[in-house]
């Protein structure tokens, strides 16, 4: 554990730790841009110079690829190094072309920060600046060679870190260039973090393009829906349009990036045709008269048929809080069954996972990382939950051997093919994890977990809040929907954000949807309320492993400010609420029908 | 004697009076007679052409950014040939204070101050002015400047022929 | 002169096996297997003082003893032959001459450090030496002096002749591996130095053509011998200097070390041209400072060197006459480094193209004494890039400002080159 004073304050650091972290962890920060805590050093920019000015190395030095060392007394504020630092932000600016206006990355742009930090200002060069011809690299990513600073950020994360091999770097001297081998769209399921990690603006989100500047977004920490991983992340919004996805730390999860499936998914959230209002019969409603309908038509069907006649049927894409009111209102209008699944397949298999998955027995990305030996299951992890094969990836880098049993899939890495897991030899390795899909068998799990104390497993759940609502099912003893609709009893399901295949659909007389997306659901249903997407509201989900994670409210509902005049412009009037921004979480929804129904039956009006 | 003191009081009082009648008044009869301001000055703000003629405000959000009442919001666009530009710019003249922050801070000398102070109207709605009211045909206060000439985007002219640009590198190519 | 290289030089062809084996060819081999241990030869190699030829004089037989003796897995010899430093054609010189002293130079090495592979990565442009060197090996190896069981002493040896593609940074050892690999030829972070981490992860020594064709005679004739061929009681060792430039004969000589520069100059070189005298020469290859007449009775060995304010370098040394422009001279060095620039770190990628600018705007005569202090700042703060090609492009513009500031600042009096009548 070596001990070093830096800028007269001293510090004991871990052994290997660069002088850079160092700094970082008594909040000293030290300018870099080829440094990246997931990629490591690489000493390319030499922007981190710092002075030391006692100990076993002096001089001026890169603290980002000096270990440190004890006895070491460093100086990152020392004018020489301040000096170096200022040259060279003044050597990148010789190229660097004349774009912050019309640049996405302005705002959030490191080279903008260093610059301004660094004391460079006039420009003492008089030649001209070299530039680049961009390439078309898909819908997502925009490409804009001439903002280069050549920290080969991307290629080392994109080749050594994401395993692509279409995108790499060409030239030499100056004119290096970053770009794909053959213009096309990128390969790499994982492309999108290269705008997140690019500390200029080459690599930008071109679906956010020229929308606003960082100052000006509304943002939130929150959690991707896009599958039961739960990675982290940080929606961006302006003028309630949801702009773009960024990535969000989180080391025991995803670490430092998501896959594309969950950065580029906002279309969802911005659709023209989301339920923006409530509608009953056609007819364009206000919430409240809607709930009152509502309320209605359940007790209508209750004198008609009885109790039991009407399924309370959520899903396993609702925040964890609605979910834990369904029961409540199971309870109060005597409902024929609660179901959180559409499909009994659905309900057996997550039943049986949930009662595997306990606190040491599931491993997160970080464990999975971390393996030695890694088990791919009957699964297919980069369709499945793409992360989880980033992260096989990473314990393969590290060492760990990856076995497949026979199944065809790709992973980002190499990996063993075997028969049976039998074949796997567990019991050498050190901190093996099986990566699985509710497809397995839980009692061969079940025995390999007994038999081995340091194995764990990881198994994909297919929804955001799979294992939230499977637990609600075990505790409440919830049936699949197809199950429920088995004997006939069901005259009508109160839907909340429930995808209810056709085939089922057609033997309910009664929907009533709530939901944020135009489900086949919500066109059938005689009663839609709106209700709020993730990123319109608190929330949580638990992950596969278990792991509970809360999301916050990022944007208001509403009809984006974008078309809403024709004049192009937005309108010149007063409203309190935003036009198409009525819709309220699930869970507010239900806890008003909840309430109406405590009053009413109390008889009160 | 007293009564001398005092009397002098009062003549001195008078003949000060009677100074001023003879005096040139500075006050000048608006609106019949303007005063003239100097072409600094901070008034109305509009928002200018380049000499080629097209639109110079690149919805940057740099006075929007700068503003210290929060008086200006645009929402930028892209344009042909990959021209960012304003699809609506708002200025709130009921807010503005007219600092001139924003002219300060344009990077493109978009945004620009007139001398033209006569804005005021009665409905205080109207003194939401859109990107029609503000985008006037000339080049304002600088009759040179194109910032599409020396970003290195490549709107109006290829890339590589910029003012301060080398024609673009050929990866492929082998020599040094 | 009594010559140790270039004593098996024909005129005008190379040197044959047999009579390279004639002239006493492959006794220093035959005689290390027979009668000396691995770490005899190391000590006869640190014992003679030879410091490497490749440019930065480091003591060989110390570079070999870095490697850990008990490291298990592959080790690696690479005998850099990527001569691309302006002003330097020594090894060609001796390759297209006698390619045999150096394949059994390595030999030796492999033998001392326990290698039992070996590289020469030689530069494209030398398809003579290549040629050669591929013929001697295969000689060799049919003599039964390479390849396995070499002479029956159970030491297995193979060289193989890699050429490179064609980079000045490959001559940087640790983008020479890289290029090895089939990496892009980005040097490494030292440390790990490649005597312990190098090509494929082991251990790896470097060493410079001249360096390992001393090996042999070194071993055959015993340390203390070496170490009087030089010059000085200090030196140790002969070199080869190649001279260039305004000289009356500009060619490559085997000297002793230690020699003046003045004696080099006057004697095998034949002095300066008719009609020329000496302004300023390079005295170890393009990327040192300017030597100018005040270094006259500099004794060229690598600490006198370094202590003038210069370096030895490869010893390749390029000699400017009265008439030279230095400013231009040293623009056309820089410009060199900064094509060559591997463009992995900021100072040598964009600071190097920033110094040929600064240069052309002074030997253009728009120059003024801001650009002096720019070059200033730009010979300090290029030291700190990745690797030693942006500190040794400053070499000649710090020899500039050392010795011909006037000339730079009669550049910017005039309005023009002061040299261009």
């Amino acid at each position: 554990m070596p001990k070093l004073i830096i800028d007269d304050i001293t510090v004991e650091v871990a052994e290997g730790t660069t002088l850079l972290e160092a700094a970082q962890s008594v909040d000293i920060p030290i300018p870099h841009f080829c440094w990246h805590p997931a990629l490591g050093r690489a000493g390319a920019c030499r922007v981190c110079a710092v002075k030391l000015l006692d100990g076993p190395v002096k001089g001026i030095q890169m603290s980002c690829m000096l270990p440190a060392q004890e006895g070491m007394v460093v100086s990152t504020t020392d004018p020489e190094a301040v000096a170096m630092r200022r040259h060279v932000i003044e050597w990148l600016m010789i190229n660097h072309p004349h774009d912050c206006p019309v640049c996405d990355e302005g705002g959030e742009c490191q080279l903008q920060d260093y610059t301004i930090a660094g004391g460079h200002g006039i420009r003492r060069y008089s030649g001209k600046k070299r530039t680049h011809v961009n390439q078309y690299l898909g819908p997502y990513i925009e490409h804009e060679m001439n903002r280069c600073i050549q920290c080969y950020r991307c290629v080392r994360y994109y080749q050594e870190y994401a395993g692509g091999t279409d995108f790499g770097v060409m030239g030499s001297a100056g004119r290096v260039y970053f770009g794909r081998f053959q213009e096309g769209q990128l390969e790499s399921p994982f492309s999108g973090n290269l705008v997140d990690i690019c500390p200029t603006g080459v690599f930008t989100d071109k679906t956010a393009r020229f929308r606003a500047r960082y100052w000006d977004y509304d943002m939130a920490p929150s959690v991707c829906p896009g599958c039961s991983l739960g990675c982290n992340t940080t929606p961006v919004a302006r003028y309630r349009e949801l702009l773009k996805t960024v990535a969000r730390r989180n080391d025991a999860v995803n670490g430092w990036f998501i896959c594309d499936r969950g950065r580029f998914a906002n279309s969802a959230v911005n659709a023209p045709l989301r339920p923006r209002h409530a509608v009953v019969d056609s007819r364009e409603s206000c919430v409240e008269d809607a709930l009152d309908t509502l309320l209605l038509r359940i007790h209508a069907l209750g004198e008609l048929h009885g109790p039991g006649s009407i399924a309370v049927v959520g899903s396993s894409r609702m925040a964890q809080e609605a979910a834990e009111l369904l029961p409540q209102l199971a309870l109060r209008i005597a409902a024929g069954a609660l179901c959180y699944r559409t499909t009994r397949k659905e309900s057996t298999e997550t039943s049986s996972f949930v009662e595997l998955v306990h606190t040491g027995s599931s491993a997160s990305q970080q464990d999975v990382r971390k393996s030695d030996c890694i088990v791919v299951y009957g699964c297919d992890p980069l369709n499945e939950a793409p992360m989880m094969a980033m992260a096989i990836r990473q314990a393969w880098r590290s060492g760990a051997t990856v076995y497949v049993i026979e199944h065809k899939i790709t992973l980002p890495c190499e990996f063993t093919l075997r028969a049976t897991l039998d074949d796997v030899p567990l019991a050498e390795a050190e901190r093996p994890v099986i990566i699985c899909n509710l497809s397995a068998e839980t009692d061969q799990l079940d025995k390999l977990l007994e038999g081995h104390s340091r194995l764990k497993i990881a198994p994909l759940f297919p929804a955001a809040n799979s294992f939230g609502t499977a637990l609600l099912m075990r505790e409440h003893g919830a049936i699949s929907l197809e199950e429920a609709l088995a004997d006939g009893e069901i005259k009508g399901i109160i839907s909340i954000e429930a995808d209810i295949p056709a085939a089922l659909l057609g033997k309910i007389p009664f929907v009533a949807a709530l939901d944020w997306q135009a489900t086949a659901t919500v066109q059938a249903a005689q009663i839609v309320i709106p209700t709020t997407a993730w990123v319109e509201m608190n929330g949580s989900y638990i992950n596969y492993e278990g792991r509970a994670q809360h999301f916050s409210k990022v944007m208001n509902p509403g009809v984006p400010v974008k078309g809403l005049d024709p004049a192009g412009h937005p309108p010149h009037i007063h409203r309190s609420t935003a036009t198409g921004g009525e819709a309220l979480p699930a869970r507010q929804l239900l806890a008003r029908l909840i309430k109406l129904l405590d009053d009413g039956n109390r008889g009160l009006s | 004697m007293k009564i001398f003191s005092d009397m002098t009081a009062l003549m001195t009082g008078m003949w000060i009076t009677w100074k001023h009648i003879f005096r040139r008044p500075v006050t000048i009869q608006y609106p019949e007679q303007r005063r003239q301001p100097y072409p600094r000055y901070r008034a109305r703000i509009v928002l200018t052409r380049d000499p080629e003629g097209g639109e110079r405000c690149v919805a940057c959000q740099l006075c929007s950014a700068a503003c210290p009442v929060d008086c200006i919001s645009m929402q930028p666009a892209e344009g042909d040939g990959g021209r960012r530009y304003a699809e609506w710019f708002r200025i709130n003249f009921a807010r503005c204070i007219f600092c001139g922050l924003c002219a300060e801070a344009c990077p493109t000398l978009a945004i620009q101050m007139t001398p033209d102070y006569e804005i005021c109207t009665r409905d205080i709605m109207n003194l939401i002015y859109e990107k029609e009211d503000l985008l006037i045909d000339g080049c304002g206060k600088s009759a040179d400047y194109n910032f599409y000439r020396h970003a290195g985007i490549a709107v109006t002219q290829p890339r590589g022929n910029g003012a301060e640009e080398l024609p673009p590198v050929d990866v492929r190519g082998l020599m040094p | 002169m009594e010559q140790i290289l270039f004593q098996h030089n024909k005129p005008g062809r190379c040197v044959t096996f047999a009579e390279y084996q004639t002239e006493g060819g492959f006794t220093a081999l035959k005689k290390a297997l027979a009668a000396m241990t691995p770490d005899e030869v190391q000590q006869v190699v640190i014992d003679s003082g030879l410091r490497g030829r490749g440019g930065a004089g480091f003591p060989t037989g110390k570079k070999w003893s870095f490697v850990p003796r008990n490291l298990p897995g592959p080790r690696w010899l690479i005998c850099n032959c990527d001569e691309m430093e302006p002003g330097t054609y020594k090894d060609r010189i001796l390759l297209e001459a006698n390619p045999y002293s150096l394949i059994e130079g390595i030999t030796l090495a492999c033998y001392a450090i326990g290698v039992r592979h070996a590289f020469i990565f030689i530069r494209r442009g030398y398809e003579q030496a290549a040629a050669n060197l591929q013929r001697a090996i295969s000689e060799a190896a049919a003599a039964g002096l390479l390849g396995e069981n070499i002479l029956g002493s159970g030491f297995d040896c193979a060289i193989d002749v890699h050429v490179s593609a064609g980079r000045y940074i490959c001559g940087e050892e640790t983008a020479l591996m890289n290029a090895l690999e089939g990496k892009r030829a980005n040097p490494r972070a030292k440390p790990p130095f490649p005597a312990i981490k190098g090509l494929w992860g082991g251990p790896t020594v470097v060493n410079n053509v001249e360096s390992l064709a001393n090996i042999p005679y070194i071993i055959a004739n015993g340390p203390a011998w070496f170490k009087a061929t030089a010059a000085t009681p200090e030196a140790a060792g002969m070199k080869l200097f190649c001279i260039s430039g305004h000289v009356t004969h500009p060619a490559c000589f085997e000297l002793p070390l230690g020699m003046k520069l003045g004696d080099i100059i006057g004697g095998p070189c034949g002095g300066m041209r008719p009609g020329s005298s000496f302004k300023a020469c390079l005295p170890g290859g393009a990327s040192t400072p300017y030597f100018t007449a005040d270094h006259w009775n500099i004794p060229m060995d690598f600490d006198p060197v370094a202590k003038a304010g210069s370096r030895l370098g490869t010893g390749g040394i390029v000699v400017f006459d009265h008439k030279t422009c230095m400013v231009a001279a040293t623009l056309n060095l820089v410009r060199f480094y900064a094509r060559e620039s591997c463009g992995w770190c900021t100072p040598c990628r964009e600071g190097l193209p920033f110094v040929v600018n600064l240069l052309e705007t002074i030997e253009s005569g728009q120059g003024s004494d801001e650009h002096i202090e720019i070059l200033r700042e730009h010979i300090k703060y290029l030291n700190y890039a990745f690797c030693a090609l942006a500190p040794g492009a400053m070499g000649p513009v710090d020899g500039l400002l050392r010795h011909f500031e006037d000339e730079i600042r009669e550049h910017n009096r005039n309005g023009k080159c002061p040299c261009r009548s």
